[in-house]
């Protein structure tokens, strides 16, 4: 699999139909969540997508997938996926508490995919009730 | 986006027998592309045990609760672009004393094509775009 801008617009194609646009800072690696899209965002997370990185993580991801018809295929979309669910993931009151998020050179000298995040607390306002979660409301 | 084709979604990894489906143990490194039931586990446990706060439930059960009922009656299912698929439904937060929603919450599944088996399932801000 080469390198190649297409793998990282299809991450930012993805977010896009999402609502969840970036500003690239200047000629960077780095992506700033546009101050149009932060409105469920406790923080500003910060998308870094080297293409080197993201080609050399897909290339190993693929090999994941040898018994599937396209691996390459199925490396990108699982990338595409962990972007897209890292930023819409309800991490309580309906907020996102991811601030940055990427592709890295880890220790190992492997690249991987990480995310940070700090959460808040939130209160559960059960007040003092037993309550159950269910398919389908009460009839 | 097109819509998508119903079927029986999987759970690939874990520990013990899924209720939709038999596990396999997978590797937990999930930053290296690993997905099912040990990314579910590593990534979104802490999400679901949010919800299951004050309930009976443990996070599990509602992390089935919800495959079930994505699985059974989707309120959005896309095409998510790639080989996976996105369906989405509400579930419901019930006080069991007075029998009133008291909180809903969209969880969020996407499927690989093709088998069906389960990427990921995430509580989430939005449905399926």
């Amino acid at each position: 699999m080469e390198a190649t801008a297409d793998h990282r617009q299809a991450i930012f194609d993805h977010l896009s139909r999402e609502g969840l646009l970036f500003d690239r800072v200047g000629s960077s690696d780095d992506y700033v969540l546009s101050a149009g899209a932060r409105g469920r965002f406790i923080h500003v997370p910060v998308l870094t997508i080297p293409l080197e990185l993201l080609d050399e993580y897909l290339s190993a991801a693929s090999r994941m997938y040898d018994d599937r018809p396209d691996p390459a295929l199925e490396a990108l979309s699982m990338a595409v996926m962990h972007v897209g669910e890292s930023l819409t993931s309800d991490h309580g009151d309906g907020m996102n508490a991811t601030t940055a998020l990427g592709f890295r050179r880890a220790d190992d000298g492997s690249v991987e995919f990480y995310v940070h995040e700090d959460r808040l607390e939130t209160s559960t306002g059960t007040g003092g009730d037993m309550m159950e979660w269910v398919a389908d409301p009460p009839g | 986006m097109g819509s998508v084709r119903k079927g029986h979604p999987r759970v690939q990894g874990g520990d013990k027998v899924h209720r939709l489906a038999p596990l396999l143990l997978l590797s937990p490194l999930w930053n290296r592309g690993v997905h099912g039931y040990r990314h579910i586990l590593i990534r979104h446990r802490a999400d679901f045990e949010r919800l299951a706060a004050g309930t009976y439930q443990n996070w599990r059960d509602i992390a089935d609760l919800a495959m079930d009922s994505i699985t059974r009656d989707p309120d959005a299912a896309k095409l998510a672009g790639g080989n996976q698929s996105c369906l989405s439904r509400v579930i419901f937060l019930r006080n069991l004393r007075t029998n009133q929603v008291v909180r809903q919450q969209i969880i969020r599944m996407y499927v690989r094509n093709g088998d069906n088996n389960i990427a990921t399932v995430y509580p989430a801000g939005t449905q399926c775009p």
